[in-house]
């Protein structure tokens, strides 16, 4: 079902982004001197934190857009604490990715984007594991386990939408496919959930950002032609 | 419009992913411990129960088989198995590994992951690791070896009613072969097993029956030694062409086991590691 999900959403967005080329092309010397840069949050971990007892977070996102290429930045941290019967889980980090979009919106006059993108992130985290279990051949297994301070990277695949809704606020999407993860060496205790990816027994996973950013212009853009 | 039917359909996508674990069975903390004897195939039915140190736990086999499945501990990154044999003997094995704990869900707590199989010290003859990682289901993951003691034959007393046979099982307090044995015979019900005398052409056992009766039972065979393929185990002596040579049990007619595998060294003329029935004798 996975494998469906993955199939349909690269199509439907190859599918958008055809539909996004304009017919009339003119060509202009690409300018790749930066007009502008945009700071943004993600809203789905502060609307998360507020209903999610088991989730804390929050993430900010910069880019910098060169001609049709975004330098992409994003900084947050996460927080989960789990309750089982047998066990209480927590933990917490901080992670950063960066990474380049490509917008394929050349000539919206309004700068919105429909882009495609790669990232590389990296995570710092702790973790702890209190468990209370009884085996019927083992008896007690009774024991805390704690990593600390453990370091992750792993890559993503990723496209969305920015648009323009008023002045310097743009709103926007970014879907992730996360995969390749790599944990640094925790004897006792198989990490979890790595801030910034999910869970670390996941050979791939699915990211959502829902972001608002303020954009700041630097300088004006050039003349974009919008017919010939 | 047209944007929000966008948005709302990648976060569909992204929240139909969000899957949750099955939690039957996380852990993959049984292994299978497979016995083979070396040149002959499979070890069957020569084990009576494993052990683990330090726990009241016995695990058997189940009944005829050449594998058992074995459990790991969570936590520690040692275990020794002890094994008991049907002559009597023990092994033990020592196991290492590495256990690992990782959460799983809420709903599924956690889940034990063993991996790194490695024999630390055992007394078999050979230890192979075959999968160093369980699996779940289970699968084999050790192959004991053992060298091949092809020096038991197999007797089996039965009795004919009329055009019925059936097994005869007699009542014997012992049985004493006529040499210095490390082995033991052992019954069966109605079937013994006999250590043979591998200096000799010829070995006789006297049946100690309850009733005071003393029986003799004379086997005799052709010994035939061969080297051994694996460079750890001695020279092997076969014993081939078994008859009754002597006997002072009221035999009606013998009759070789025509069931048994027809390789050469497999007859049921010859002796076989694990040992079988060679022959039934009729009372």
């Amino acid at each position: 079902m996975r494998y469906f999900y993955n199939i349909t959403f690269i199509l439907l967005s190859l599918s958008l982004a055809a539909v996004a080329q304009d017919k009339d092309t003119v060509k202009i010397k690409p300018d790749f001197r930066p007009t502008g840069f945009r700071i943004g949050t993600d809203l789905i971990p502060i609307v998360r934190n507020s209903y999610d007892k088991t989730f804390s977070g929050w993430e900010v996102n910069g880019d910098v857009d060169f001609y049709r290429y975004y330098l992409t930045v994003d900084y947050g941290s996460w927080g989960r604490t789990y309750l089982s019967d047998t066990s209480s889980y927590s933990n917490n980090g901080t992670y950063f990715r960066v990474g380049v979009d490509v917008n394929f919106l050349k000539k919206d006059p309004d700068r919105n984007m429909f882009f495609f993108g790669a990232r590389y992130g990296i995570s710092n985290f702790s973790e702890d594991l209190s468990v209370v279990r009884s085996s019927p051949v083992w008896g007690p297994l009774n024991g805390d386990y704690h990593n600390s301070d453990v370091n992750a990277h792993w890559l993503e695949l990723t496209t969305g939408l920015r648009v323009k809704i008023w002045k310097f606020i743009w709103m926007g999407y970014t879907a992730r496919l996360k995969f390749g993860l790599k944990t640094g060496a925790t004897p006792d205790m198989l990490p979890h959930d790595v801030p910034g990816y999910g869970r670390a027994d996941e050979d791939s996973y699915w990211g959502f950002n829902y972001q608002i950013f303020v954009r700041f212009p630097v300088r004006k853009s050039g003349a974009i032609p919008l017919k010939k | 419009m047209k944007k929000l039917t966008w948005f709302v359909f990648f976060s569909i996508i992204a929240f139909s992913c969000l899957n949750e674990p099955d939690c039957y069975q996380l852990d993959n903390d049984e292994i299978i411990v497979a016995f083979n004897v070396m040149g002959f195939g499979s070890d069957v039915d020569t084990l009576v129960d494993v052990r683990i140190s330090g726990t009241d736990s016995i695990f058997y086999p189940a009944t005829v088989t050449s594998s058992l499945l074995l459990p790991l501990k969570p936590v520690v990154r040692e275990l020794e198995y002890v094994f008991r044999w049907i002559d009597g003997s023990r092994d033990t094995l020592l196991l290492g590994y590495s256990s690992q704990i990782q959460f799983v869900s809420d709903e599924c707590a956690q889940r034990y992951v063993f991996t790194g199989l490695n024999t630390l010290h055992s007394t078999f003859d050979s230890v192979r690791v075959f999968n160093g990682t369980p699996t779940y289901p289970a699968s084999t993951n050790l192959v004991i070896y053992r060298c091949a003691k092809p020096d038991i034959g197999g007797v089996k007393f039965r009795t004919t009613l009329g055009t019925t046979a059936s097994d005869s099982v007699l009542s014997v307090e012992s049985v004493e072969p006529d040499f210095a044995s490390a082995l033991h015979v052992l019954q069966d019900e109605a079937s013994f097993y006999l250590p043979l005398n591998k200096d000799a052409d010829q070995t006789t056992f006297e049946f100690n029956m309850t009733d005071g009766e003393v029986k003799r039972l004379a086997l005799s065979y052709t010994r035939v030694v061969k080297k051994s393929a694996i460079h750890d185990c001695d020279p092997v002596t076969f014993f081939t062409k078994i008859k009754i040579a002597e006997t002072t049990f009221d035999t009606v007619s013998t009759n070789f086991i025509n069931t048994a595998p027809t390789t050469s060294v497999t007859k049921s003329t010859s002796t076989q590691d694990p040992a079988i029935v060679n022959f039934e004798i009729f009372l």
